[in-house]
């Protein structure tokens, strides 16, 4: 059997077009693009879990110190200062020494000030923001690297109003370029809400 | 994933190709097989369980098969998975090894499509057994004994007309 199948392993076979190759490798740089690591970081979903809890009992403390009525300063537009009520500040870090929206994440704040017993009806959309950042903050941490924002903007959580929640077509964060936690509309940012 | 489906690709872009060119017996269609059978797992949003090269073996024959079945209620496609040896050639073979290698593409090209899927999947892509069990979702048993009679009907194909061919001289 074995000398058929060596003569037939020796029989020219008809190549595929290098069209082909081109097509191929086009997918699987989109792939690239479009799910960086923080894609395959994401089935450990025991740690996002655990950093869930733990920014939901920060809210909590958070609420019972400022009598449910934060007096963040979230309306800070001093690049490189943060609104964050549990921040680990790095503000140099963050007033752009990285390039647009390459940011690290881990100065963030998972909450805003809405949150809590003063939850607008829009919470849980705002969860959903709050998590994808943590998500994002949990990658950077195991990682070590910077999360790769600027792959994400079709990411409506990363690029909507933290507030409002509309897309953000002139977003005030871009004043603060690497710090997600002061992503609100101009509109928002003015009225200071 | 995206590393693993760019090493897969590299090393079985040809067994891949083949495998599609004996399902839908076009170039065209089969390299459009392979293509959205890749664009797919590309664009996929869980990573497959188990044997991946099975898994993308049974992506592009499943891409092929819903190829043909389109393509061939308005005709007949028969292209040839081996490559055309013209006048045009850069090189030369004897005339016997010739005649020789001309009867075994005949003897493969006469067993039927499903026969010929499994020589393509073992001979080019070096599959195993089980994973060509997989990417069919055949017993492996079945490919086990249809791969030994397809190696026995080419066998006896070959001894046949090389019979023959002496007779003959």
């Amino acid at each position: 059997m074995n000398e058929i199948e060596d003569q037939i392993r020796q029989l020219s076979l008809r190549p595929p077009e290098d069209s082909l190759d081109r097509r191929i490798f086009e997918e699987l740089a989109m792939m690239e693009r479009l799910s960086p690591q923080f894609d395959e970081s994401l089935p450990r979903r025991g740690a996002a879990v655990v950093t869930a809890v733990w920014a939901t009992l920060a809210c909590l403390a958070g609420l019972i110190v400022f009598g449910g009525n934060p007096s963040l300063n979230s309306g800070s537009s001093e690049p490189g200062t943060s609104s964050s009520m549990t921040e680990t500040t790095r503000a140099e870090e963050g007033s752009g020494a990285a390039g647009e929206g390459s940011g690290r994440l881990d100065q963030t704040v998972p909450f805003s000030s809405g949150n809590g017993l003063n939850a607008p009806a829009s919470q849980n959309a705002e969860f959903e923001l709050a998590s994808a950042r943590l998500l994002a903050t949990e990658w950077e941490m195991q990682s070590g690297k910077v999360f790769p924002t600027a792959l994400h903007l079709k990411d409506l959580r990363f690029f909507e109003c933290r507030r409002c929640h509309v897309a953000l077509s002139s977003p005030w964060h871009q004043s603060v370029p690497n710090d997600l936690t002061v992503t609100a509309c101009t509109d928002c940012h003015k009225t200071g809400s | 994933m995206r590393a693993e489906l760019d090493q897969i690709y590299r090393q079985h872009r040809q067994a891949l190709y083949s495998l599609a060119l004996t399902v839908t017996g076009c170039a065209q269609l089969a390299e459009d097989a392979v293509h959205e059978a890749f664009a797919g797992l590309c664009r996929g949003t869980q990573k497959p369980r188990g044997d991946l090269i099975a898994y993308v073996y049974a992506s592009v024959r499943n891409a092929a098969i819903d190829r043909r079945k389109t393509e061939h209620r308005q005709r007949q496609l028969v292209e040839s998975i081996f490559a055309a040896r013209g006048p045009e050639s850069d090189f030369r073979t004897p005339d016997d090894t010739e005649e020789q290698r001309e009867r075994l593409q005949s003897a493969i090209e006469s067993l039927d499509s499903a026969t010929r899927e499994i020589l393509v999947m073992k001979i080019y892509g070096n599959l195993t057994l089980e994973a060509i069990s997989l990417a069919t979702g055949e017993p492996a048993g079945t490919i086990a004994s249809r791969y030994r009679r397809a190696i026995e009907k080419i066998r006896n194909l070959m001894s046949t007309r090389l019979g023959a061919t002496h007779e003959r001289d």
